[in-house]
């Protein structure tokens, strides 16, 4: 995943803190050497080699990974899809240079794009690809899946209130520090809603725009979505009530954003997250997050997000999505983003 | 295919760094069309997820059972098996599914006696978790019930399965090797050891390696796997121990077992092995370092190098082996498979083993049923390996100097 995994553990025994947070580690070291799409010898590489010849046996665990992409790429109309390997191999999205992939060739590796060719058993516990050149690549959901895993070792250890995060990018929340409602998490690179810019470009600050007395994220699209206007971005590390800044409990964040990962194809910036209805490149929202109890479920959907520049139609409203408001394709975003 | 003169020293140095060691074929392609080995694994802590994710790999085996006293470990393990019924006790899994044809011992070490002597007199094939028990006697014991039966009984001690370890061998016993001067080995992983049980009534149980009473500590449950493959290299075990360790970090829950060891073990021919474990720093990680009058190996159970004498004779080969650099240092990487992956142009995908150690241990055992082939690592070897290791723990913990006689290790 090369990706920083940080904890912060709360409770009165220092030792038992430490066996839980050393245990969660190892679990997510296990999920990658599983799940790893760069390690020849893991399940998944195993998978992939054999899948399309033959049903392959999978532990419960990872089947229901499986089988939750797949629901997850239906209720994203197939902006997050698992499948989506070969495309990226065509782009050579894998590796920092990038090129331009030729027609037949982006025809023939859309060909083999789709959830629909991975067939589940669910009493045998096996996968098989109905054609050749399937690959599964569970980059989009691996490390919301490990939270999920290491938030599950310090919940059975009685651990009630944690904060997990994955690179700076999928954060999961138990419970919430001592006289607080909740982890208080800062989305610096989220549009304020309260900001206005001057002519010389300054910005000025403005009272936040429907943000409650907590500070905490209100909705102002409906249930389930925060959208943010287009506006100059929040320094890092404001403090105050406005629309950057959300309480998690019990949930998990996951935040996208194509920067940092783009080249240059025929003259054009492009980001290194595909849509895999097209085969090309997503024309990038600049940022975007959701918040869900299941912290796979949240990166599959912010994933998404990026491709589709909107929430999915059918999303349930248990899931929130947080956008910037007009949601116009940028060609690029070299803004920082720090999750705090 | 044209063949340029460096392709060919290329592919014939793969060729010549794979001298003495034909990789086995893989278990898989051998047992085509075979039934897969009925498996059971007891343990469902750590080590035996561990196990079962490796097995998940091996199309020859399947795990129908898994067994674990604890009910939330025992629902983990089961979420690592591929449909495998769940049984909280081993000897209700024995009468029960009598189909299972081999077990693997993954309890704690103090827990495997018992368990490891029913199993073979259930009949069955069984893979011990190393070390082996935690006395002396203990350790006979298993030997010798092993050494009756008709079944396979393999000991997990991993370095003599490993691909890079066997290849190092063969290096070891050659000139490009020659003399053998000392052996150093170290096993630092920062990690309390401590297990958060979320049931404060289970603490003590599932703390045991913290437990004086019943732990071999880092001697024994780390040090056995590295003291193997010196045994196994040098094709002796030591005559003498001087051990010492203390609590350095972990000051604050009150443990007795060290959290730093180390042990300085004599050999008969005149051979020191110094080992050091800590659960206090990772700098290194582990490794065991052989070093010879003519290059030094470092091994370091994924990966492997040699690093040459400036005035050793230069092979062929070495020309256009594949290197890594250590600061002043250049290494030559150890790579199994070096012949095929050369003939691939992969030979730099080779560096670094794709499977962890744990992966040809168990390939190994289920090979050894499956076709008869001795194990890698007998219960004699695994008792012996397990003895050493339990009084290089007794030379830590008391501080005396052990001697070992040949009686001893029997």
């Amino acid at each position: 995943m090369n990706t920083r995994f940080e904890f912060v553990v709360i409770g009165d025994d220092e030792s038992h803190l430490r066996g839980a947070t050393e245990e969660a580690i190892a679990e997510i070291e296990s999920c990658e050497d599983r799940l790893s799409l760069f390690r020849p010898g893991s399940l998944l590489s195993r998978i992939n080699r054999r899948a399309s010849m033959e049903p392959v046996g999978v532990d419960r665990e990872t089947f229901e990974l499986l089988a939750a992409a797949k629901r997850l790429s239906a209720m994203t109309e197939g902006a997050f899809d698992p499948t989506v390997a070969p495309l990226m191999k065509v782009w050579n999205l894998h590796d920092s240079a990038s090129s331009a992939a030729d027609a037949p060739s982006l025809e023939a590796a859309r060909q083999c794009v789709g959830v629909h060719l991975v067939e589940l058993d669910p009493d045998r516990l096996t996968v098989r690809f109905t054609k050749d050149g399937v690959s599964l690549d569970l980059g989009g959901i691996a490390k919301g899946h490990a939270l999920g895993l290491a938030e599950g070792v310090l919940r059975r250890a009685a651990v009630d209130a944690a904060l997990i995060h994955a690179g700076a990018s999928s954060v999961t929340a138990i419970g919430a520090p001592p006289g607080t409602d909740g982890w208080k998490i800062g989305l610096a690179g989220m549009p304020r809603d309260d900001e206005s810019e001057s002519s010389d470009g300054s910005r000025q600050e403005s009272e936040p725009h429907g943000a409650n007395p907590q500070g905490a994220a209100s909705f102002t699209d409906g249930p389930g979505a925060f959208v943010c206007p287009p506006r100059r971005l929040a320094p890092l590390g404001s403090d105050g009530a406005d629309h950057s800044i959300v309480f998690l409990k019990d949930q998990s964040l996951s935040v996208s954003a194509p920067h940092g990962r783009e080249t240059t194809v025929d003259g054009q910036r492009v980001t290194h997250i595909l849509d895999p209805r097209t085969g090309r490149p997503a024309p990038a929202v600049r940022i975007a997050a959701a918040i869900a109890d299941d912290p796979t479920v949240a990166e599959a959907i912010s994933t998404a997000l990026i491709v589709l520049g909107r929430r999915p139609r059918h999303l349930p409203l248990a899931y929130v999505t947080i956008l910037p408001a007009d949601s116009q394709a940028y060609p690029f975003c070299t803004e920082p983003f720090n999750a705090v | 295919m044209q063949f340029d003169r460096r392709t060919f020293i290329r592919q014939t140095a793969g060729a010549a760094a794979v001298v003495a060691f034909m990789p086995d074929l893989s278990l898989a392609s051998r047992l085509a069309g075979a039934d897969p080995l009925q498996l059971a694994v007891i343990g469902a802590g750590r080590q035996g997820r561990a196990i079962l994710a490796e097995l998940q790999k091996m199309p020859a085996c399947k795990v129908i059972a898994v067994c674990d006293s604890d009910d939330s470990r025992l629902q983990s393990g089961l979420r690592r098996s591929q449909n495998a019924e769940g049984f909280a006790d081993y000897k209700a899994m024995l009468d029960k599914k009598k189909e299972i044809q081999g077990i693997i011992v993954a309890t704690p070490t103090h827990l495997h006696r018992q368990i490891a002597l029913d199993c073979i007199a259930a009949g069955k094939h069984v893979y011990c978790e190393a070390p082996l028990a935690s006395t002396v006697e203990d350790s006979r014991a298993i030997a010798a019930a092993a050494g009756k039966a008709k079944t396979v009984f393999a000991v997990g001690l991993e370095g003599r399965s490993n691909p890079i370890y066997k290849l190092a061998r063969t290096f070891y016993k050659s000139d490009a090797f020659r003399d053998l001067i000392s052996v150093n080995a170290q096993h630092h992983q920062k990690n309390s050891w401590r297990i958060a049980s979320g049931d404060s009534a289970k603490d003590k149980e599932v703390n045991w390696r913290l437990d004086a009473a019943v732990s071999t500590g880092l001697m024994g449950e780390l040090g056995a796997q590295q003291f193997d493959v010196v045994h196994w290299y040098l094709g002796a075990y030591p005559t003498v121990i001087r051990g010492y360790g203390d609590v350095r970090f972990y000051k604050d829950d009150g443990r007795k077992v060290a959290d730093t060891a180390s042990c300085d073990m004599l050999f008969s021919n005149g051979v020191r092995l110094h080992y050091q474990a800590t659960l206090a720093n990772s700098f290194q990680g582990r490794h065991e370092i052989f070093s010879g009058s003519n290059a030094a190996f470092k091994l370091a159970w994924t990966h492997g190098w040699m690093f040459k004498e400036a005035d050793a004779p230069t092979q062929g080969w070495e020309v256009y082996a594949n290197r890594q650099q250590f600061g002043n240092e250049e290494g030559i990487t150890l790579i199994a498979d070096a012949t095929k992956l050369a003939s691939q142009g992969k030979l730099k995908d080779g560096v670094g083993l794709p499977n962890p150690s744990l992966y040809y241990a168990l390939e190994d055992f289920a090979a050894s049923v499956l076709t008869g082939k001795p194990p890698t690592c007998s219960a004699e070897e695994g008792m012996r390996a397990s003895i050493v290791a339990i009084l290089a723990n007794k030379a830590v913990v008391t501080g005396e100097e052990i001697k070992i006689a040949e009686s001893d290790l029997k």
